[in-house]
């Protein structure tokens, strides 16, 4: 019994951390540009077939293969930006049905996305190759599944990765102040334009590692986009969306429990659980367990 | 001539057109595809009461949708209960999860309330595709009896494009009037500044939640009527990408415009219909257009006044009468 909680815990963190991730791109746009892009789970789909073509149709090793596809995805993530983000962007301010138009047009580039995919590698799922050593580590008599170990601790890397570039960098410390106040950051001689693009870069650099990392979990399926969109919008929401941390803590606390309902009640429901428990976040703390509730501005 | 006269004998000469078009030698499938954009426009005129009048967000509408064609069709598939009756019922019964929905989830604004209707969509969809006993499973709910009223069962294409199209105008009328009313105005009055609006009097919660609910009665009539038309209902069909059709349609016809739905539904289904052509291309197109389309159009063709029209058609010399 110990022993299963524990096996679904991890792999439940494992999953999480991948729920984080597309979360924490969620999070990324929101806090610089208080934007969602609903094809941020279609970005996410893109990185785990380039994940595929690198590694099993050009056979580079896996480092190289991680790294490729966050640069094609990366520089996709940027195009997006400038071709269906930012034409509207400037045109939005001040109207108030902006946000309507903003998200159907992500959401019609991400339809794009889907079915340019489904032309290419076509419609059937596709199966990641073999990354990561199949055999379960014993340690004390638990048999701990070797690979979630891996989907954890390259999440976690690259999450460090992140927080480094953030905080350490030039440029990182720059797309922080641009979150904050874009005037003034513009008056320090942040380049706007670029740190929006930037942002984006990175949003859709953090999706792909995402994408590539489902390796062991599940295939790769053009519309697999929605839901994991859903659940890393979710795990964003319920850490706080537009906090860093939040999206971290909501996608591991995520993944625990949904693979704890699938583990021990059913598995038909478990998309069920975790849109439910976006909209009782929605409704109930929409800003989350980590950000302060903002006050009301009239 | 009276500009009033010419919109009354505008509106008669398309219902005469309407009427007729079984008898103008239209093939049974273009005749379908009318009757389709008849329940479109059921669906977009409820979507566009909570969205385009009141400024709410919804892409949840399928959810109800699916909610209004699965009551019609266990009711009258396997409860053997009446059209009539069971499309009542569609309405009611997807008019109370609405209110349920509308009252949770009306707190929430713009991309938020986006997501969480979203969200009411996909679970819909995942209790449809389980809950085999009630629903079927993913292969639905088939052999859903026709359309039968006092007696007269309507099989035929012809007889069930009657049926839509009289229900579509008695719908858009029903509409037309509430929009006109305080109800219309008060809606308005929340989407063009919420809080100016509870300053003036108006209950925004309440108007917002009746919004939400008078949308969702009009998405289960809209259902019902799809499962008669099809005999089928499907999972499938209830997808967020039908939502996102609703959606469109409003934009497109214009956010808040009364003839918008009609607009609206026409354009969007004929061109859903000529892209059909290009086959895998299909919605590939259809999503770059889509993002083309609100870089470039974003107000759809709420720009376009049609008070020329009338003027045009009354003479120069007229008056015009701005009632």
């Amino acid at each position: 019994m110990i022993a299963q909680i524990f096996q679904q815990i991890t792999s439940g963190i494992a999953i999480g951390s991948i729920y984080a991730l597309v979360g924490l791109a969620f999070s990324l746009t929101m806090r610089a540009l208080n934007a969602i892009n609903f094809a941020q789970g279609d970005i996410f789909m893109l990185g785990a077939y380039f994940g595929i073509t690198f590694l099993l149709f050009l056979n580079l090793p896996f480092w190289l293969a991680i790294l490729a596809t966050i640069l094609v995805v990366s520089v996709i993530g940027i195009l997006f930006e400038r071709i269906a983000y930012k034409p509207l962007y400037r045109a939005r301010l001040g109207r108030a049905e902006h946000h309507v138009i903003l998200i159907i047009s992500t959401i019609g580039t991400g339809i794009f996305l889907q079915n340019a995919v489904m032309l290419i590698w076509g419609p059937d799922a596709l199966a990641f190759p073999k990354i990561f050593p199949k055999e379960p580590m014993n340690i004390l008599g638990m048999l701990l599944p070797v690979e979630y170990l891996w989907v954890i601790i390259l999440a976690v890397f690259f999450m460090l990765t992140l927080h480094y570039f953030f905080q350490k960098t030039r440029v990182g410390k720059g797309l922080r102040a641009t979150s904050q106040d874009r005037e003034t950051a513009a008056l320090m001689g942040v380049n706007l334009s670029f740190a929006d693009s930037l942002t984006f870069g990175l949003a859709a650099a953090v999706s792909a590692v995402g994408g590539i990392l489902i390796a062991p979990v599940s295939f790769a399926t053009p519309t697999m986009g929605l839901a994991y969109g859903l659940k890393g919008f979710t795990a964003a929401v319920v850490g706080g969306l537009g906090s860093v941390r939040g999206a971290i803590v909501g996608g591991i606390l995520l993944g625990i429990l949904e693979n704890i309902v699938t583990g021990f009640i059913s598995s038909t429901y478990k998309d069920v659980v975790a849109f439910t428990i976006l909209i009782l976040f929605l409704l109930i703390r929409p800003s989350g367990l980590l950000l302060k509730p903002p006050q009301q501005k009239v | 001539m009276n500009i009033r006269y010419l919109k009354v004998a505008f509106v008669m000469g398309i219902c005469v057109l309407l009427a007729s078009l079984p008898y103008l030698g239209v093939n049974p499938y273009s005749l379908h595809i009318y009757t389709l954009i008849g329940i479109y426009i059921f669906l977009s005129i409820g979507l566009n009461i909570i969205f385009g009048h009141t400024g709410q967000i919804s892409l949840g509408h399928a959810g109800f949708f699916a909610i209004g064609a699965y009551t019609s069709a266990i009711l009258t598939a396997q409860l053997g209960l009446s059209f009539p009756v069971a499309f009542v019922c569609a309405g009611l019964i997807s008019l109370v999860f609405g209110l349920v929905v509308g009252r949770a989830c009306l707190k929430l604004e713009g991309p938020y309330l986006a997501m969480a209707t979203i969200g009411f969509n996909e679970i819909v969809r995942m209790v449809l595709i389980h809950w085999e006993g009630l629903s079927g499973g993913p292969a639905g709910i088939s052999k859903i009896p026709n359309a039968s009223i006092l007696g007269l069962t309507l099989s035929t294409t012809q007889g069930k494009y009657y049926l839509v199209m009289v229900l579509t105008i008695l719908g858009f009328i029903c509409y037309r009037n509430l929009m006109k009313s305080n109800y219309g105005k008060q809606f308005t009055a929340i989407k063009e500044n919420h809080l100016a609006a509870q300053a003036m009097g108006v209950n925004t919660t309440r108007m917002k939640i009746i919004a939400f609910g008078l949308s969702t009665l009009y998405a289960g009539f809209g259902g019902s009527l799809y499962a008669h038309l099809n005999n089928y209902v499907a999972p499938d069909a209830f997808s967020f990408s039908e939502s996102l059709t609703f959606l469109l349609i409003v934009v497109l016809g214009g956010m808040g415009n009364i003839l918008g739905p009609i607009l609206g539904s026409v354009v969007l289904i004929w061109v859903k219909e000529s892209l059909r052509m290009l086959k895998d291309y299909n919605m590939l197109i259809y999503g770059f257009s889509l993002m083309m389309l609100m870089v470039f159009a974003p107000k759809g063709f709420a720009g376009i006044n049609l008070s020329f029209l009338w003027r045009w058609m009354a003479g120069k010399n007229s008056t015009v009468s701005k009632s």
